[in-house]
């Protein structure tokens, strides 16, 4: 490669991974936790066991449900219910406004099959919500998840700038040579280029299955304004509809015969940025590990309880949903949760040890280093920091 | 193709591979459970190994 190419790889890798660094470790270090979110949450008792329902019974009308959930908030709307996959119990969100964002909803956990409120904590309180808020939005909503967003491109364009300079370097090595007995540097310039080049798949995914899933509202948004617009013409110039709403328990009853083979998995209220504003929409899902990530909206008037259409969702909110699981990890089961957490902790070396190797440079010259990468790798003694 | 690209070439042929075995065990979970889990484990958990392998065998 030309020595002015090869400058110029370098310095993208140094810029691109000097802006985005302090955050991809807060990144790192925020997303540890919230891979094993579900079994912390067990743990710290948010999702209390639950009994099994006696066979032969059937579940409580969601009608009573939500009435249920709104005596405990009484001014509230309903927003959002839904069902858990692991236990019979129906969780129901509600809000002093149809839009009411996710940091101020309330949420009534309730027994499917009995009624019974269930003592769980709110999901918006509490340590693991607040790490969850650093990890996504840095609490200050969309700009914060655009930001973090921006820092993940950066950072996939690091491992790609990383990925260049590391066949010239590695020339005159041996794949995964970690020299020890040289100088500090130079273990630790082995070591960042080791285990940089091992996660390399596994960190691109992940990196820039982030940066898709920060579009997640823009891209709900403009589904809603277009594909959605589109669906529901007619609606256009019709009031929004009366309180109280047709029955929520027949709507997804007709859903389920609307979409059959599909399980629903929640559904939203009007006005709550995820149906319309005439409509409910009960998001269907599929039962294998591919099916059960692509919801599928089945939209019910909210004024009349009829089905109005299924209407498919564009390729670009089916790449978001696909995206998720290959971001969180959650779809392997435990052995691969902890495998994605080992594997963010390799990450965080990598970042530890550039961010070091960058503190602890000579004054050698990006000229310097470039000559460093150039000759394979091999160092002239006297730049070496002892 | 001089020696030098041949060499710089050869040092992409480990890494090469490991990033298409992390693609498969990435994508291979998503597709079914059981032995498709069991894959992903085993390509994305030897990433591990092979670090843990030249920390070993490869410390100069």
């Amino acid at each position: 490669m030309q020595r002015a190419t090869m400058k110029t790889w370098f310095l993208v890798h140094k810029w691109t991974s000097l802006v985005c660094t302090l955050f991809l470790l807060l990144l790192c270090l925020t997303g540890l936790p919230l891979i094993f979110y579900e079994e912390i949450n067990h743990l710290a008792g948010a999702e209390p066991e639950v009994s099994a329902p006696q066979p032969g019974a059937k579940p409580i009308n969601l009608d009573v449900l939500v009435a249920q959930a709104l005596a405990q908030y009484p001014g509230d709307v309903p927003l959002f219910l839904g069902w858990d996959d692991h236990a019979p119990t129906v969780y129901v969100n509600t809000g002093a406004r149809p839009d009411t964002p996710p940091p101020q909803m309330h949420t009534v956990v309730m027994h499917a099959y009995t009624g019974e409120v269930l003592p769980v904590p709110q999901f918006n309180e509490g340590v693991m919500y607040f790490i969850l808020r650093l990890h996504t939005d840095l609490f200050v909503g969309l700009p914060g998840t655009l930001f973090l967003g921006a820092m993940a491109l950066l950072f996939a364009a690091a491992i790609v700038s990383g990925f260049v300079i590391y066949g010239p370097f590695m020339r005159k090595l041996e794949f995964g040579t970690v020299r020890t007995s040289r100088s500090s540097r130079l273990k630790w310039l082995d070591l960042h280029n080791l285990l940089g080049v091992v996660t390399l798949g596994w960190a691109l995914v992940v990196g820039l299955t982030g940066a898709i899933n920060t579009l997640a509202s823009p891209l709900q948004a403009a589904w809603q304004k277009n594909e959605l617009a589109e669906v529901t013409a007619a609606y256009q110039d019709k009031p929004t509809p009366a309180r109280p709403f047709a029955s929520i328990d027949k709507a997804v009853a007709d859903a389920r015969a609307a979409a059959p083979g599909m399980t629903p998995a929640y559904v939203s209220y009007p006005g709550t940025g995820y149906s319309g504003e005439h409509h409910y929409g009960v998001f269907v899902h599929g039962a294998t590990p591919l099916g059960e990530r692509l919801y599928r909206p089945v939209l019910v008037d909210a004024a009349t309880g009829a089905v109005t259409a299924t209407p498919d969702l564009p390729w670009h909110l089916k790449a978001l949903l696909l995206s998720q699981p290959l971001h969180f990890g959650d779809y392997g089961g435990l052995p691969l949760k902890i495998i994605w957490g080992l594997l963010d902790l390799v990450t965080i070396i990598v970042l530890a040890s550039g961010l070091y190797l960058w503190l602890a440079r000579s004054r050698a010259s990006a000229d310097v280093r470039v000559a460093e990468i150039q000759g394979g790798g091999l160092p002239m003694a006297a730049r070496e920091i002892p | 193709m001089n020696r030098r690209t041949n060499s710089t070439g050869r040092a992409y042929v480990v890494p090469a591979i490991l990033a298409f075995a992390s693609l498969i065990g990435l994508i291979s979970a998503l597709i079914g459970d059981g032995i498709f889990n069991v894959i992903s484990w085993l390509l994305l958990g030897g990433l591990l190994g092979v670090i843990a392998w030249a920390l070993v065998k490869r410390r100069a």
